[in-house]
């Protein structure tokens, strides 16, 4: 009898608890972005969408989630691989769904709050709405964004996720991408050798040719790569010629303003060591080929003159830029359960 | 003219919608932007709050199209939201306006015309402020006509059948959308 009692007991509290955990309030987490000090504010507006650990976790999830493609084979991360600074390397046009080849080399996931335009083109407008571009690529994943919500809101997991993230189990186009945004924009690299330098911290000591190789970026990169972002986020006519079968003109197909013919967007040099091949193309595979572009080309309005022991030092500076904190920071890793 | 024309899809946003009243006074939509989809039926009645309810109304003002502040401000919800399929991915911003249909006189794939009107960068810019008179109204509900005869009068498909980048023709088509708007003044 009394044995009976308690088990009545046990199920009235449960059904009680189960209640107070569908109605009540969900809590998450502030992640806030620490600035590095002197780093200037960045573009991205967090009062729209304040970072969470529950949100990034979510979105996480889904950078890592091949269910984002239409036949489930491509993920974000198969062209954007953390050790190699979110970049697809060792192709020089990266490739989607079906093996398809796409025109471009995929850009970097690399201290995205502070940018304005995505894409080599500038096409996207905001961080949120840059997944969209891939998702929808018929090269890429050949996805819509309906779909995708489809997906989401039958997943058990991604329903806890949701609901941990926005205290509504139901996915939304919205919440999927303010989460990828919540996710990318803790892809901040701010350790890497040379920031230690400049921060005069342990780690950060820097050879009589590295001292040289900084002396000569700043005389000879630095107005297109400026510190500490080392790109203006902007976009720039750099001097290649065009590769007549690709065709790509770059921001003018964008504006269809002819003098930007030819001009993408300035990409970071941070953690340029991992990132080959370079260029929008992909043209170049070593560091040393770039460096031979720029002092020869003659598309530029000054003319970078290095000898060749400038350009050695130049390149050992360039690989003070990487930060294998961020390249192997297991937080921005495959999400294991 | 004369032309047969079938339309299988018509989607657009009316957005920033205000009502002014006679003695001045403008009172605006609470909410930023609806998408109308002519053949969903619970799109074409929109409800806004005027107070006092007997006041009349002497014009009616509205975007067709979003304008570059919402599409330069990230991810929004409700029918704002990118998963209603009204946004480009490739080059962001907003399609004001989406009309699909077929005439045989498109000389497309399956004599398909393809209207994606949007655009918010100058000299693209592809919303149109539409202004509408009334005679002094005291009714409960105003009636929009759209009449689609009149964009159509400014088409010529075998020139014009597939638009969907922001651009001149962009325009042009957002130009032909702002006179087909007219108040239907119901029958007494």
């Amino acid at each position: 009898m009394n044995q009976k009692n308690k088990h009545i007991t046990f199920f009235v509290l449960l059904a009680i608890s189960l209640l107070i955990y569908a109605f009540g309030e969900v809590s998450t987490s502030p992640m806030p972005l620490s600035i590095p000090e002197g780093w200037q504010k960045p573009a991205y507006d967090f009062s729209k969408n304040p970072l969470t650990k529950e949100g990034f976790e979510l979105g996480r999830h889904l950078f890592y989630d091949p269910l984002l493609s239409r036949d489930q084979t491509i993920s974000c991360s198969s062209c954007h691989l953390q050790a190699t600074g979110f970049t697809h390397v060792d192709h020089e046009l990266s490739h989607g769904i079906d093996d398809k080849l796409g025109t471009r080399n995929s850009m970097t996931l690399i201290n995205l709050a502070w940018s304005k335009h995505f894409m080599w083109d500038g096409g996207v407008n905001h961080l949120d709405v840059q997944p969209l571009a891939p998702l929808n690529s018929p090269v890429e994943m050949d996805e819509s964004l309906e779909n995708v919500v489809k997906k989401l809101k039958s997943s058990l997991k991604y329903r806890t996720l949701f609901f941990n993230a926005f205290g509504d189990s139901l996915a939304t186009g919205q919440k999927v991408l303010l989460a990828f945004s919540q996710f990318l924009l803790q892809l901040q690299s701010s350790n890497s050798r040379y920031d230690k330098h400049i921060r005069n911290e342990e780690g950060g000591d820097f050879t009589a040719q590295e001292i040289n190789g900084l002396r000569l970026f700043r005389i000879h990169c630095a107005s297109c790569h400026p510190e500490p972002l080392f790109t203006t986020n902007g976009f720039a006519k750099n001097g290649l010629s065009i590769d007549t079968t690709l065709n790509d003109f770059g921001r003018m197909q964008i504006t269809q303003n002819p003098q930007d013919s030819l001009k993408f967007k300035v990409p970071t040099l941070r953690n340029i060591q991992f990132t080959f091949p370079y260029m929008h193309d992909g043209r170049f595979k070593k560091l040393r080929e770039v460096l031979n572009h720029y002092s020869s080309t003659t598309q530029l309005s000054q003319p970078i003159l290095l000898s060749a022991e400038e350009k050695v030092d130049l390149i050992a500076f360039l690989l003070t830029l990487s930060d294998r904190e961020f390249l192997f920071d297991k937080r921005f890793g495959f999400p294991r359960e | 003219m004369g032309d047969s024309l079938q339309i299988n899809k018509l989607q657009f946003y009316l957005s920033d919608i205000q009502v002014e009243l006679s003695n001045g006074e403008i009172i605006s939509d609470p909410q930023k932007a609806h998408l109308i989809d002519i053949f969903e039926s619970s799109t074409l009645q929109l409800t806004i709050p005027i107070e006092p309810k007997n006041a009349s109304i002497k014009s009616l003002h509205f975007n067709l199209g979003i304008d570059s502040t919402t599409n330069v401000s990230g991810a929004q919800a409700g029918d704002l939201d990118p998963v209603n399929g009204m946004y480009w991915s490739w080059q962001s911003g907003y399609i004001n306006l989406k009309m699909e249909g077929i005439s045989p006189k498109c000389n497309t794939r399956k004599h398909a015309f393809q209207y994606h009107v949007g655009g918010y960068l100058q000299p693209n810019r592809a919303l149109r402020k539409i202004e509408l008179h009334i005679d002094t109204s005291t009714q409960k509900e105003i009636f929009v006509k759209m009449d689609l005869a009149i964009f159509f009068s400014n088409i010529n498909f075998t020139t014009l059948s597939l638009v969907m980048t922001p651009g001149s023709n962009a325009v042009k088509l957002a130009n032909y959308c702002t006179q087909m708007f007219s108040i239907h003044e119901p029958k007494k």
